[in-house]
């Protein structure tokens, strides 16, 4: 069975200025798969490539199989696309608006739209422009989901709903999950993603770094120890043990916090020689893991 | 069923379907009018056969032709109004619903659904060009109807030929301002290469009678195409037939740019990319940019600075032109004033000349166009244009919060914007006196340079005047109230006011209260000084402009 996604050294320049370089991809199908990363990593280029809003310089991608160029009105018939800048019709209601959406799908969605509109507290006969961004956003998720699509791609999809929505929202991505639809997931907001999404890829300056697990980023990371002593140490001591970094010495020479990247034994071995008081271990902050990746190097960024 | 992106583009353009329609039969019973008034003339018809073909056509007018409603149909409704009115609409709807759609992302929602590039454009296309259709079609029944009211003895078959090369030509330009939007990406790109093609090829088949070096280029004109072999009176022709083939070959070429091309990259691209980009490309700019965007006085004329070329570029080509001719009409200046004389003086007042014999001076000829006709509809569309981009615009669209979230005044900010298009406007106007100063001196018309400044001056406040009106509609009707279309129905309506009440004594007295008549009086702007009554235009507009700043100070701002 073909890859929901697949992408093979696809490249998008604009101009000069790299958009996104050599990504190679594969997103199983049914699973949710969170795509992170800075402003401007190549997170959109990346989604309009595959939607064909976009040529590729080079390399190439598909969806269910299906070419990404050749096939994309084919591909969009399963896609369900939520824009990152979502753009509306002002003087259409939600309502006529996603009706527009539908005919253009050739389906009626009357249904599945008075569910969803219902679930998302959204009064679909007003007129987008006075509908708070909030609401705007909800007409995007609807004209997403409306069609159930086998495919959801979905770009800041949050932006603008409130704690109760997001909750909502997530819940109806592990539904769609549990229904064995699959669904692409990109944001530079962690939290939207950590909630619902199995497998994450790393992208930054237009560049995929890694791709794995939430766990497997989490066994990546390396834990931090703070080791509280009667008396002051010699920091030293600990620094030439392989794999630690001391972070700080406080308290007058008497907490000492560590960062371990591997086992902890040999520094535990160390402390138990002194006069030592409590051993506390921080647990990996997944934050400070991606903003590890996410890096200090913020040269010339690539087109978002 | 109509197709769904098809029938959006007809829902779309339904009200300027109606607005332009309106304004279009408004204009047939009009000319209807005065074409009866003008055949009552006896003196008139016999004058018309002794005259140079050439000099005429300077007007517009076909001396063979004239006489017969056929013939002064073609000349004012379907060689300037009509295609002024179908071009506009066209260009206008071909640039918004192709291109303005991509600028503001929405062609990425239509296009996610399962549909075909080619598909959406050509039902788009197809959507331009049935509004079109249906203008042209507006016009068409109401000279049918108006036809045996005015005893116009038109030809059917004419009428509906004349429709359907007026339709032609309207899709032609649809289609190279899609060319041109497609090419470019971008909206303002699509409307100002078909707006400013217009009206070059207009001026080529105009002009190129009285102007020898456009000869060469007149063949290659839409309009020519257009009015070949005057359909009105002969019906179709391979005019129509090149209108027709031009018009399939740039949707051809439209529609394959579009299958190719990159969607919407302006807005992928982030800010700072593109600013190097355009660092780059022009060095030295983001600093000149950075001075200008330092206020909102300053943003406002930065945005006009296009429309200022465009708008002042094209009246100051027209006054250069008008100077450049003039030597030709003055040789026969004594058979023009022969005609004048028999040509009733409600046509001379339908364009804004209450005193018909001023035309044969050079003050009053290129008055007649510049300062009169053109130039008012020029210098008024761009000002209240000027007071829609930046202010009412700003307000429907959101950016007002942000552009008042500033510690300045909401007073301040608003009267700096509104100084601004103001501002603006005076550029435009410099630059049409520039051209006319200099006309002035390279022909040798002799006009007075002081009356050169003066006429400028006036056609300036004249706009600031329909500006300030325009904000007072805004101002007291809110963003969503059609200040820009009230302002319009205003400016015709004391036109005509103008006109008309220096014919009628039962006008004469409601004359006084147009600005129009404030400005051209009975005597063309070029031949007298600056006048008291430009005073009025001033304080109207500042008491308008001031008006309108206090009322915004203490309404809700929409969001």
């Amino acid at each position: 069975m073909s890859r929901a996604i697949e992408t093979s050294g696809l490249t998008k320049y604009y101009g000069d200025t790299p958009g996104i370089l050599d990504l190679d991809l594969a997103v199983e199908v049914g699973e949710v798969f969170g795509f992170i990363g800075p402003n401007g990593a190549g997170k959109t280029t990346t989604i309009r490539l595959l939607l064909d809003f976009l040529k590729p310089s080079a390399g190439s991608g598909s969806i269910f199989g299906l070419d990404i160029e050749r096939d994309s009105p084919a591909i969009r018939g399963r896609v369900g696309y939520l824009p990152g800048d979502l753009a509306l019709y002002p003087s259409m209601t939600g309502r006529e608006f996603l009706l527009y959406f539908s005919r253009l799908r050739g389906i009626d969605t009357a249904a599945v739209t008075k569910r969803l509109a219902e679930r998302f507290e959204l009064d679909l006969d007003r007129q987008i422009k006075e509908y708070s961004k909030g609401n705007r956003q909800k007409v995007g998720v609807l004209n997403a989901f409306m069609h159930e699509p086998e495919l959801l791609i979905l770009d800041e999809p949050t932006g603008g709903l409130d704690p109760l929505m997001q909750q909502e929202f997530a819940e109806l991505l592990t539904e769609v999950r549990a229904e064995g639809r699959t669904v692409f997931l990109s944001s530079h907001y962690l939290p939207e993603v950590e909630r619902v999404a199995d497998r994450v890829g790393i992208v930054r300056q237009g560049r995929l770094i890694d791709v794995d697990t939430l766990s497997g980023f989490r066994s990546k990371v390396q834990a931090n120890l703070s080791i509280k002593f009667g008396s002051p140490v010699d920091p030293a001591r600990f620094a030439s043990i392989e794999g630690v970094t001391v972070i700080d010495l406080l308290d007058g020479g008497t907490l000492l916090r560590l960062s371990i990247a591997g086992s902890q034994k040999p520094v535990i071995e160390a402390a138990s020689s002194l006069d030592v008081i409590t051993v506390t271990s921080e647990e990996a902050d997944l934050d400070e893991v991606f903003l590890s990746y996410y890096g200090s190097d913020t040269g010339a960024d690539p087109a978002g | 069923m109509i197709p769904a992106i098809l029938g959006k583009t007809l829902r779309d353009r339904r009200r300027a379907v109606m607005g332009f329609g309106l304004g279009i039969v408004a204009l047939a019973v009009w000319l209807g009018v005065m074409f009866t008034v003008m055949r009552e003339s006896d003196d008139f018809s016999e004058f018309m056969n002794n005259l140079p073909a050439g000099l005429l056509s300077a007007f517009g007018i076909d001396s063979a032709t004239f006489l017969s409603a056929a013939g002064f149909l073609s000349s004012y409704l379907f060689t300037l109004f009509a295609p002024l009115f179908v071009l506009f609409f066209v260009i206008n709807a071909a640039a918004n619903e192709v291109m303005a759609e991509e600028r503001d992302g929405l062609i990425d929602m239509v296009l996610s659904s399962p549909v075909t590039r080619t598909r959406v454009f050509l039902e788009k296309t197809a959507g331009v060009a049935l509004a079109a259709l249906a203008l042209v079609a507006v016009l068409t029944v109401s000279l049918l109807v108006v036809d045996p009211i005015f005893d116009l003895s038109l030809s059917v078959n004419g009428v509906l030929a004349a429709g359907l090369s007026l339709w032609l030509l309207g899709v032609v330009f649809a289609a190279l301002a899609l060319v041109a939007g497609t090419f470019t990406g971008r909206s303002v790109m699509a409307g100002g290469v078909a707006g400013s093609l217009a009206f070059l090829t207009w001026f080529v088949s105009g002009f190129s009678d009285l102007y020898p070096p456009l000869e060469t280029f007149d063949r290659a004109s839409p309009f020519t195409w257009y009015q070949e072999p005057d359909p009105l009176t002969n019906g179709i022709g391979p005019g129509q037939l090149w209108l027709a083939a031009t018009a399939a070959v740039l949707i051809t070429v439209a529609t394959l740019m579009f299958r190719r091309r990159d969607l919407s990259t302006e807005r992928t691209l982030p800010a700072a990319t593109r600013i190097t980009r355009l660092a780059r490309k022009r060095r030295g700019r983001s600093v000149r940019a950075a001075w200008l965007l330092t206020g909102s006085f300053r943003k406002t004329v930065w945005d006009r600075r296009r429309s200022v070329w465009g708008w002042g570029g094209g009246l100051g080509l027209l006054t250069l032109v008008l100077f450049s001719v003039w030597p030709t009409i003055a040789s026969d200046a004594e058979a023009l004033s022969g005609l004048i004389t028999s040509l009733p003086r409600e046509v001379f007042a339908m364009f804004g000349m209450s005193d018909p014999a001023a035309i044969v001076t050079p003050a009053g000829f290129v008055s007649s166009r510049t300062y009169q006709a053109i130039g008012p509809i020029l210098i008024i569309m761009f000002v209240v244009r000027g007071v829609s981009m930046a202010l009412v615009k700003e307000e429907s669209d959101g950016a007002f919060d942000l552009a008042l979230s500033v510690p300045s005044s909401r007073k301040g900010v608003i009267a700096a914007k509104a100084t601004g298009v103001a501002f603006s406007t005076g550029l435009v106007i410099v630059v049409v006196t520039a051209a006319a100063v200099f006309g002035n001196l390279a022909w040798e018309t002799d006009l007075d340079a002081g009356r050169i400044l003066a006429a400028g001056a006036g056609l300036g406040l004249l706009g600031l005047f329909f500006g300030g009106l325009t904000m007072v509609a805004w101002a007291f009707g809110g963003p969503s109230f059609p200040a820009a279309r009230i302002t319009a129905v205003v400016a015709m309506a004391t036109f005509l006011l103008n006109g008309l009440g220096s014919l009628t004594d039962a006008l004469e007295a409601a004359r006084v209260i147009s600005p129009f008549y404030w400005y051209f009086g009975d005597a063309p702007p070029l031949a007298k000084g600056f006048e008291p009554a430009y005073f009025l235009l001033l304080a109207g507009a500042l008491a308008m402009g001031s008006a309108a700043v206090m009322r915004i100070d203490r309404r809700d701002i929409a969001t």
